[in-house]
């Protein structure tokens, strides 16, 4: 049976080109429950005309974070996943996935119509309010201007357990995980990914827990930090 | 209905309370409706389950209405016997069965199982897992919204090694099920098994069971006379009564070709490394690691000239080291080959038996069989205890019938190992 998946991370510690992929009815959307961390590494499937050893043959690395692929298993248990190819598409109701898409160190700019868009071309749709709007896509010139002028905050979901993602003007994306922490009574908020950022471009972290107050005070840590 | 608080003779019930509360709270005795109750334990399986066999002249169906959601509570009790009673709350899902018997009344069928059942039909995980396998267990029974929640007691014994794995929108007991698969104990065995019980339920290896005290001896002699006790205040004694096998029967004493392809003999398995491209090949033998494993009884099921080679079992397991960040290898190529063989030795010998029901009887349970032989093998032969049925026993499964004034209890019986050595000079 085949899969379809969204690349979250390509930066595979054994350079073996593999991916960790979110993979359609079978992992959640919600990355507090399921984080990209805690996917497993899809292996890049070569081609039959690739040696795939000993550095001989093409290099499996086309894909990008937010690269659709479609996915079969090794095991019966779901656990080993293989990317077979990639599947192109125009993204305009994911915003996980548009923003994902954005992640790999792709330019965010705006295109021709104003609208924010990733280098490879996709528009960044269903940013804030478009969705709770029911808007079809894009989002304003000047929002998207100052979107990428400055840093932005998605919130992804929803509810108890909420994920943030920052791009800022370098197109660097920060995530987050924030949970309500019973104990404390407040918002606990966790850097997933904070190796991809220089020291001096991520103090605020330094892949510690932080803990707010209310939500909207991550939303303003996160325009005043990055 | 009226409870005796003696035991008159073996078999000898109490139906306290059988109680309907439909989702709205109305709620509904119906014990003098009864006509039978089965409730259903399983050592392989999650949930305790049963059927209610129900006289309606109430018309019940129309006054709740009965439509499958409903719960049912369960106070059925052997009388004396401290920790002799049921008493739960179960989910009705089921009807069945239903005659009109007359003008007046129809009877019919109701099939319940236990409520956790019902959360684990309805939750589904997507996260990954990681750590010692029995706190990953832990943590499903407890958690509220991404477990089974459960109120009941639990015993988990501890596992010795971790594991990590994604759960790919499975329900929790689907979860627990594929860490069984993985779970090895301080004995080095991988013979997990999840079941629940009278008491509640249990992540237990089959060793851990092996190793308990027999609970209950039953004999199968049909010249069994009631014996006057001490007081000589009867002639009935009700003790030996519970031991007597009113029936058994032996489905299947023994399947080699069966036992062969079950890999209990031995097995051999290649595993293939996706990251490092390493093939390994490993053999098992049940022979060999008989002697570091706890049984039941002393001696193996099969001679040391049992006919068997490694190729009986051919296994692939594809390994895959490093498949989630921070972990090893998260297959269960360590524990496969082992659990494939205890699992088909325990399913090697089994029998049911029909005795006298009592309520402190469950699953897991260590008896002991004694049933005589048909007649000596020689004159000089003193030994009457037939060898290869007698022995050591787990109750793998209980079949509780309680009819309005009796309780029987039918058990499926299970041995892996024998109390007659077959190397044995004849």
């Amino acid at each position: 049976m085949f899969y379809t998946g969204c690349v979250e991370n390509r930066l595979d510690p054994l350079k073996l080109g593999r991916c960790q992929v979110r993979i359609l009815g079978l992992h959640t959307e919600d990355k507090v429950l399921l984080p990209t961390i805690d996917l497993p590494w899809a292996y890049p499937l070569g081609s039959i005309n690739s040696a795939s050893i000993s550095g001989i043959g093409w290099s499996p690395t086309g894909v990008v974070q937010g690269t659709w692929v479609l996915v079969i298993f090794m095991d019966e248990c779901k656990q080993q996943p293989i990317m077979i190819g990639t599947l192109g598409g125009i993204p305009q109701t994911k915003a996980a996935m548009a923003i994902s898409d954005a992640s790999g160190g792709d330019l965010v700019t705006t295109n021709d119509d104003g609208e924010l868009s990733t280098a490879l071309g996709n528009v960044i749709t269903d940013l804030i309010d478009n969705i709770a709007n029911g808007e079809p896509k894009g989002v304003p010139q000047e929002t998207a201007e100052k979107y990428h002028i400055n840093a932005i905050t998605v919130e992804l979901s929803t509810g108890s357990s909420t994920v943030y993602q920052v791009i800022n003007n370098d197109t660097n994306v920060v995530t987050s995980n924030v949970s309500f922490n019973e104990n404390t009574k407040s918002y606990d908020a966790t850097l997933i990914n904070p190796e991809q950022y220089e020291a001096s471009q991520y103090t605020p972290f330094n892949g510690t827990t932080k803990q707010f107050a209310e939500k909207t005070d991550i939303l303003t840590y996160f325009d005043k930090n990055f | 209905m009226e409870t005796s608080q003696q035991i008159v003779k073996a078999g000898d019930v109490n139906i306290e309370a059988v109680q309907i509360t439909t989702a709205q709270g109305v709620y509904q005795d119906i014990t003098n409706q009864v006509m039978a109750i089965q409730i259903f334990e399983d050592m392989f399986s999650p949930f305790t389950s049963g059927t209610l066999e129900i006289r309606d002249s109430l018309d019940l169906l129309n006054v709740f209405p009965l439509n499958g959601e409903e719960f049912l509570h369960l106070k059925i009790s052997t009388p004396t016997l401290d920790k002799g009673n049921i008493d739960h709350k179960f989910y009705i899902f089921k009807m069945s069965n239903r005659v009109m018997a007359g003008d007046r009344s129809t009877v019919y069928t109701l099939h319940f199982i236990s409520v956790e059942a019902l959360t684990d039909l309805n939750t589904k995980i997507s996260k990954t897992f990681s750590g010692k396998c029995s706190d990953i267990i832990r943590q499903i029974l407890d958690d509220k919204t991404q477990g089974l929640n459960v109120t009941k007691p639990y015993v988990i014994e501890e596992t010795k090694n971790a594991t990590k794995y994604i759960s790919n929108f499975w329900p929790p007991v689907k979860n627990i099920n594929n860490i069984i698969e993985s779970s090895i104990n301080t004995n080095n065995q991988s013979s997990y098994v999840f079941y629940e019980n009278r008491v509640g339920f249990n992540f237990v290896s089959l060793d851990s069971l092996y190793d308990t005290n027999i609970f209950q001896t039953f004999v199968y002699d049909v010249y069994v006379r009631d014996k006057p006790t001490d007081t000589l205040k009867t002639t009935r004694n009700v003790t030996e009564d519970y031991k007597r096998i009113r029936e058994i029967t032996i489905p299947t004493e023994f399947d080699y070709i069966e036992r062969l392809r079950g890999g209990m003999f031995g097995s051999k398995m290649y595993t293939h490394d996706l990251s490092s491209k390493r093939i390994a090949l490993n053999g098992y033998n049940m022979l060999d690691n008989f002697a570091s494993q706890k049984h039941l009884n002393k001696f193996p099921l099969a001679s040391n000239k049992v006919s068997y080679s490694y190729d009986e079992l051919l296994m692939t397991v594809p390994k895959y080291h490093n498949n989630f960040s921070d972990f090893g290898d998260s297959t269960n190529a360590n524990s496969i080959q082992n659990r494939t063989s205890l699992m088909a030795q325990i399913n090697g010998n089994k029998l049911e038996i029909v005795v006298p029901g009592r309520f402190d009887y469950t699953v897991g349970l260590r008896v002991e069989m004694k049933l005589y032989k048909i007649e000596p093998n020689s004159k000089t032969d003193n030994v009457i205890v037939d060898g290869m049925l007698s022995g050591t026993y787990l109750i793998s499964a209980i079949n509780h019938y309680v009819s309005r004034t009796m309780h029987e209890c039918t058990f499926e019986l299970m041995k892996e190992s024998l109390a007659i050595d077959l190397d044995r000079k004849i």
